[in-house]
């Protein structure tokens, strides 16, 4: 390395001259192997206001980090570029080394020449090089303009609410409370337990599923630090980590809290249903608790079901029944708002629907059941006393087949991909417990692959086989039934024999694999959570942030997060437990210096800003025809900077100079090559991330501008962008619905749409600018639309790009003028 | 031994192999040495004749001469005035040899195809996007992708449901999709088994890997019949000889013949819709005495048309889709077939086509722009006679008097199951008769066990018979929408299994017509 210094070109507002420190990490190979890191740097060096640049195999190392501390404190530098992986990963690491030696963190930049270089152009060295120049180029640009900035401490409310009452909210709201934290456990049925109640026995130890759950259900029903709104949703999340504003919608259930669960009442009312906890086998009164272990052990009233509707009483059955007079038909739904430090998400999963299995007949014929509904039958609390009794005759079983992977393992469109996880081993156990009470029945297993893989599971399975279980590999073709004797016959093939069986069977359970809460929509975008492709909710990091969200302060437990079974739910909400305890426990965090500030002098009241706030974070003072931000309540996503047209709303570190600077870097060289893409910094940049991760190739054509939202993107980025040449631009953010900033993105599209249609106007191929919607988990969609841009930028000719110029430079002139005229018309209107 | 020896597909290979002209001699009628050998071989060079003027080779290219022992002079007078006949025709050229497509030296004469190396001695190379055209053959490992195959999870649920695995215990679906994944190319590709599969798509339809079967087989044959493993033909595979004299640059049939039938239809020469016939004037040749009404179909189908306010235009040289080349492997032959199809076609300037047959259909549809171009057809609307029938009723163009008749329809595989039009049919059907369906009908209808002319056999009779009984049960008569299938079903009834089988069957488009008439216009 040489260690003769440049001179630097620039200096900062306070007259401190900028000078800029560049590393850059091979990363082993990751990097190294498709990019010339060293060219990188001696490039790097040529850079304006560069004086130091450096490559080293593992800039992350402690030697890496002790090589940026030296440097800075040798070479005076007040700029740290690192070229190596996504700022998702490695940021705070190097913010803090830059804080270690002296350097205000936000003076750091960071250049993903990995995910969104090296490992999607792996066989294009060259051009890859190429790319990784320009990140680099554009770093530094921007850290030139980079500002110091504090950031500002937020209390954490040291009460957590946790959604959804299985197992896995129950364990986390234990733990919490145990630890001394408030807890707000809230649950959409009538009682907690969730899916655990509903099974007889567990797995591998056939504990009983209830004996086992209704301690620890009565433990936090009767917990000081805990409170159960059962029959209630969350309705609305405001606010931010350590500050959310919940509402929870806490549904009337026409029985007081003193109930005392006698059951009178239920004896007395006339009107039945099917009872939802035995999944429709039995049926519950219009006045009922789900189950006997039912927390609380309230009674409530269906008023769907109930003859009293409205103010008008037509039966009073329960009212007489009920000696303790809590009966109350006037009872209304509260609203309660809770002030909340941290939230856990354990909302579970559902269950697969088989009937789109045509072939298994579910539905149609009597004898085929779920695996759910077999927890039911065979459990002595369950509808036939658990006398596994088969629906077409109430007789006992002699033979029954169980059918594996159902909705699991498969492509078609209503199935799902994934392995659901549990229902292997939930058969083996099924078959055991059959074994259990009727050793004589014959029992087939149909099964793909038997995965056995936790603790105590393969001994289960070999239980299994050793009592005579079949286990026949290869899934029945079909089911058909005998119309007469309602008895089946499956057919299909073994395919370890290589032979076609045929075998009867008088009844059929149908081993069905966990999905996605239909309702999980909900509860994503009230947290902006993101989902992977599965449709379960997305971990920050699946391997060393595997409970946390990308939202700070919000944590995953149980089947939200992926299908698993009561032992990994328990765990995982332990594990959750623990890391909103950390939070709480320090009792504030530093939230990011993300805001925006207004600038007095160049505000003219036109309040354009305030409308676009999804957080009402700007205020307009009338009389003085100036907007303020309220730092406390703007979360950062930039929409109000991307709106004003008068310059005067500045989001700190993401600037329109610092923008500016990213887009002209870019452009510099053989601009009508290259794609200025756009992406926010929570889906797309992300899904680019997972892109790269994922190893997904595609052409060196993109250069990536991170923002914090795509709200941030002003058309002014975009003029300019083809104003300097480029061959094609992308904007990219969150799905509509999903944006991490409420509905800032809904601003994206409005721009978008707007500068097609001047596009258009001006006679430029409006495909020259495109939009597109790309989640976390959309590695695949980035990928794709980068190739599908490799034709538009392609095709693109020379006069197409001259003509862009020109237009733009015209048109900017033209609004201008026209701004100027607006203002004079609005003016006038008001006054 | 006797001229009754000599079939028809005999004289086509000797012209697919480069002959200008064949010669068919035996003993005189009355005294043959097998009684009466050369009667047979009378009635089928009758056929011969008949199909050189239909493809427009004409009957001059073969002559068939009685000349016994003793008759020396006779036949050195045959041979002079035969030669001299040839000569004044010029080349004829049927085996394309100055193209070096479509043919070569007949071998594996049992196996009744052309072999497929011997193309003038060109091997097709695997992979080689200039030879076809600009469209390369897929390797072994892009079929397993393409198709899905790789998602196999040997679950074996398509062995359960093959109706071929019913009658042959060694061909399970998913062991030939595993064989592709792990054995060697060389060795997968002389597999036999390739050739059992009726690809009618069953399978497909509760895969959990969602392995596109059939179209995996349809790849994988292409791959075998260049590595020299053909499939077993039926009728010694003059059908597909047929097909591949068709696909001459320079043949000009007189395929229209059908037309001349009944002075009542009305075509016309330059209208949007074009009524793609298909090989129905091929089939009459050959199967008119099995399945009488033929024609009817292409007939019926125009005279519907009518009906609803249409006149059709047909193409006079209209070449045979391609279909049982392409599923037997000789993408070769299919894509010369195809790229004459598509000019003619894109010549004619027509908006629309209305197929009798769904292998028509599906190899328009698809076929097509996967082999020769997605553009080929860009903005012609496609039909089956199902749909556009449908259509015509829903538009109010076509009316149909209620016949009160108890009827059930058969789904043929590639209408059904490969393109999923299972309703348009039965609307029809509704509208003039009382449709009862089979047991398995639908999304589970059953092949009717014979495909691409190359699987027929003992087992195909028996599930043709089984649906038959079936249909006969529970209504008097059984429709299809596939020419094809109706000829199979007929088949079946006319041989030995079939005398007790008392069930009607008719096409769709026929059925359809007797009680048809025009709607009135558009509702």
């Amino acid at each position: 390395m040489s260690d003769s210094e440049k001179t630097p070109e620039s200096k900062t507002d306070t007259g401190e001259e900028i000078r800029i420190g560049v590393f850059v990490c091979h990363c082993g190979l990751n990097i190294a192997g498709s990019v010339d890191c060293h060219a990188v740097s001696e490039y790097a060096k040529s850079l304006p206001n560069v004086v130091y640049a450096v490559d080293n195999r593992y800039t992350c190392s402690e030697p890496g980090q002790e090589e940026i501390k030296k440097n800075i404190a040798e070479h005076r530098l007040n700029r740290v570029v690192v070229a190596s992986c996504s700022p998702r990963l490695h940021e705070p690491t190097f913010r803090k080394t830059c804080m270690a030696a002296g350097l205000n963190q936000y003076l750091f930049e960071m250049a993903n020449i990995r995910e969104h270089c090296s490992w999607v152009h792996l066989y294009e060295k060259g051009p890859a090089t190429e790319q990784a120049k320009d990140l680099v180029r554009m770093s530094v640009a921007r850290a030139a303009l980079l500002e110091p900035q504090t950031e500002t401490e937020v209390p954490v409310a040291k009460r957590a609410l946790v959604i959804g009452g299985g197992v896995a909210g129950i364990q986390a709201a234990l733990d919490l409370a145990d630890t001394g934290y408030k807890v707000f456990l809230v649950e959409k049925e009538p009682s907690i337990g969730g899916r655990m109640a509903q099974i007889d026995k567990t797995f591998p130890t056939m504990d009983c599923s209830i004996c086992i759950l209704a301690p620890k259900m009565s433990e936090a029903g009767k917990h000081p630090n805990i409170t159960i709104f059962a029959n209630s949703e969350v309705k609305e999340v405001k606010g931010y980590v350590g500050n959310f504003k919940v509402s929870v919608l806490k549904k009337a259930r026409y029985v007081t809290k003193d109930c005392s669960g006698d059951g009178e009442c239920a004896k007395a009312c006339p009107q039945t249903a099917p009872n939802e906890f035995d999944i429709g086998l039995a049926t519950r009164r219009a006045i009922y608790v789900p189950f006997a272990q039912a927390v609380p052990a309230q009674y409530m009233i269906d008023r769907n079901l109930c003859l009293n509707k409205g103010n008008v009483i037509a039966c009073d059955k329960c009212l007489k029944a009920c000696e303790k007079k809590c009966i109350d038909f006037n009872m209304k739904d509260e609203t309660i708002e809770l002030d909340i430090g941290t939230i856990i998400v354990a909302t579970g999963a559902d269950v697969f629907d088989p009937t789109a299995l045509k072939e298994y007949g579910y539905t149609k014929i009597p004898n085929v059941i779920t695996s759910l509904e077999f927890e039911r039958l065979i459990n002595a609390g369950g509808p036939s006393a658990g006398h596994l009794l088969r629906p077409s005759d109430m007789a006992i079983p002699k033979k029954v087949a169980f059918i594996q992977c159902i909705g699991s393992r498969s492509d078609r469109d209503f199935s799902h991909p994934y392995c659901s996880n549990i229902c292997c081993m939930n058969t083996i156990k099924d078959t055991l417990l059959i074994k259990e009470h009727w050793p004589d029945t014959e029992q087939y297993v149909f099964y793909m692959d038997i995965r056995a893989f936790g603790k105590g599971f393969e001994d289960l399975y070999q239980r299994a086989k050793r009592e005579g279980v079949k286990f026949i590999r290869g899934l029945p073709s079909e089911v058909v039934e005998d119309r007469e004797t309602h008895n089946m016959k499956l057919t299909g093939e073994n395919t370890l024999l290589k032979e076609l069986y045929e075998i009867d069977a008088d009844m059929v359970i149908l081993s069905i694999g966990l999905e996605p809460r239909t309702d999980s929509d909900v509860i994503q975008r009230l947290l902006t959570l993101s989902k992977t492709s599965d449709g379960f909710f997305m971990e920050a990091h699946p391997k060393l942030r595997p409970v946390d969200t990308p939202t700070k302060g919000v944590f995953l437990a149980g089947c939200a997060e992926a299908p698993k079974d009561i032992k990994d739910s328990v765990t995982q909400a332990s594990a959750a437990a623990s890391r909103a305890s950390i939070l709480m426990a320090q009792g504030k965090i530093k939230v990011e210096a993300i805001t925006s500030m207004v600038d007095a002098e160049k505000c003219k009241g036109c309040g354009a800003c305030v409308k676009v706030c999804p957080y009402n974070a700007i205020v307009l003072d009338k009389a003085a025809k100036k907007v303020s931000v309220i730092e406390a309540a703007c979360a950062g996503c930039g929409t109000c900077a991307a709106e004003c047209k008068f310059g005067a709303i500045r989001m700190k570190h993401f600037t329109d100079e610092q923008l500016m600077s990213e887009i002209d870097a870019i452009t510099a060289e053989d601009a009508d090559r290259k794609i200025v893409a756009f992406c926010c910094n929570w889906c797309s940049y992300a899904g680019a991330d997972f892109a790269g991760v994922s190893r997904m190739q595609y052409p060196a054509l993109a250069r990536i501008i991170r923002t914090m939202c795509s709200g941030r993107v002003a058309p002014k980025f975009v003029e300019h962008a083809f104003k300097r040449g480029a061959a094609a631009v992308l904007v990219s953010g969150c799905h509509i619905n999903d944006c991490h900033y409420i509905n800032a993105n809904h601003q994206t599209k409005k721009r978008v749409e707007k500068l097609w249609e001047r596009m258009d106007k001006l006679g430029l191929d409006r495909n020259r600018l495109q939009l597109a919607w790309v989640s976390a988990a959309e590695g695949e969609k980035f990928a794709k639309k980068i190739w599908e841009m490799k034709d538009i930028v392609e095709k693109v000719t020379k006069d197409e790009i001259d003509k862009t110029i020109k237009a733009f430079s015209k048109e900017i002139r033209k609004t201008e003028k026209t701004d100027k005229f607006d203002k004079n018309d609005s003016e006038g209107e008001e006054a | 031994m006797c001229s009754g020896r000599v079939e028809i597909p005999f004289v086509l290979r000797g012209l697919l192999a480069g002959a200008d002209g064949v010669l068919v001699t035996g003993c005189h009628i009355g005294d043959c040495h097998y009684i009466g050998g050369n009667e047979v071989a009378r009635r089928r060079m009758d056929t011969v004749r008949d199909m050189l003027n239909m493809l427009g080779i004409g009957e001059s290219r073969m002559r068939l001469e009685w000349i016994s022992a003793a008759e020396g002079q006779k036949f050195a007078d045959t041979i002079r005035g035969f030669v001299g006949q040839i000569s004044s025709l010029g080349p004829g050229n049927f085996g394309g040899t100055e193209t070096g497509d479509a043919g070569g030296k007949t071998t594996k004469g049992g196996k009744g195809i052309i072999d497929p190396k011997a193309g003038n001695g060109k091997k097709e190379p695997e992979n080689d996007g200039t030879e076809n055209g600009g469209f390369a053959e897929k390797t072994l490992a892009q079929i397993i992708r393409d198709t899905h195959a790789y998602h196999c999870l040997s679950c074996g649920k398509c062995s359960g449901i093959c109706p071929v695995t019913k009658n042959n215990r060694k061909f399970l679906p998913r062991v030939v999709v595993e064989s592709a994944i792990v054995k060697d190319k060389s060795k997968f590709e002389l597999d036999p088994l390739l050739w059992e599969c009726l690809s009618c798509g069953m399978c497909s339809k509760s895969c959990p890997g969602n392995v596109k079967y059939a179209d995996f087989i349809k790849h994988a044959r292409a791959g075998a019949y260049r590595a020299g493993n053909v499939g077993e033909c039926a009728h010694l595979g003059m059908i597909q000889d047929m097909m591949r004299l068709q696909s001459g640059e320079n043949i000009v049939q007189k395929r229209t013949g059908w037309l001349l039938g009944d002075k009542g239809l009305k075509v016309s020469e330059d209208g949007n819709t074009l009524y793609f016939a298909g090989c129905l004037p091929y089939f009459d040749l050959l199967f008119g005495d099995i399945a009488p009404d033929i024609p009817e179909i292409a007939r019926s189908t125009v005279k519907l048309m009518n009906k609803a306010g249409v006149e059709p235009r047909v193409l006079h040289n209209e070449k045979c889709c391609g279909h049982d080349m392409l599923w037997s492997g000789d993408t070769r032959t299919f894509r010369k077939l195809a790229r004459q199809n598509t000019k003619m076609i894109r010549d004619s300037g027509v908006k629309r086509i209305v197929f009798s047959c769904p292998e028509c259909y599906r190899t328009f549809k698809v076929d097509y722009p996967e082999q020769v171009g997605a553009d080929a057809l860009k903005g012609v609307e496609l039909v089956h006679v199902s749909e556009f029938i449908q259509q015509a009723i829903k538009s109010g163009t076509l009316r149909l008097k209620k016949s009160g008749e108890k009827v059930t329809y058969h789904d043929p595989c590639r209408l059904g199951h490969h393109l999923g039009v299972y309703d348009a049919p039965r609307e029809a059907i509704r509208e003039g008769a009382e449709l009862v369906e089979m047991e398995r009908h639908g999304e589970d209808a059953t092949c009717c066990g014979t495909s691409t002319w190359l699987n027929c056999n003992s087992f195909s009779k028996s599930t043709q018979t089984k649906r038959l009984d079936e249909a006969g049960r529970i209504a008097g008569r059984m429709l299809t929408a596939c020419p094809k299938c109706y000829i199979h079903f007929s088949c079946a009834m006319s041989g030995k299994d079939g005398d007790e089988v008392k069930t009607k069957i008719d096409d769709l488009a026929v059925f359809i017509d007797r009680f048809a008439e025009p709607g009135g216009g558009p509702k």
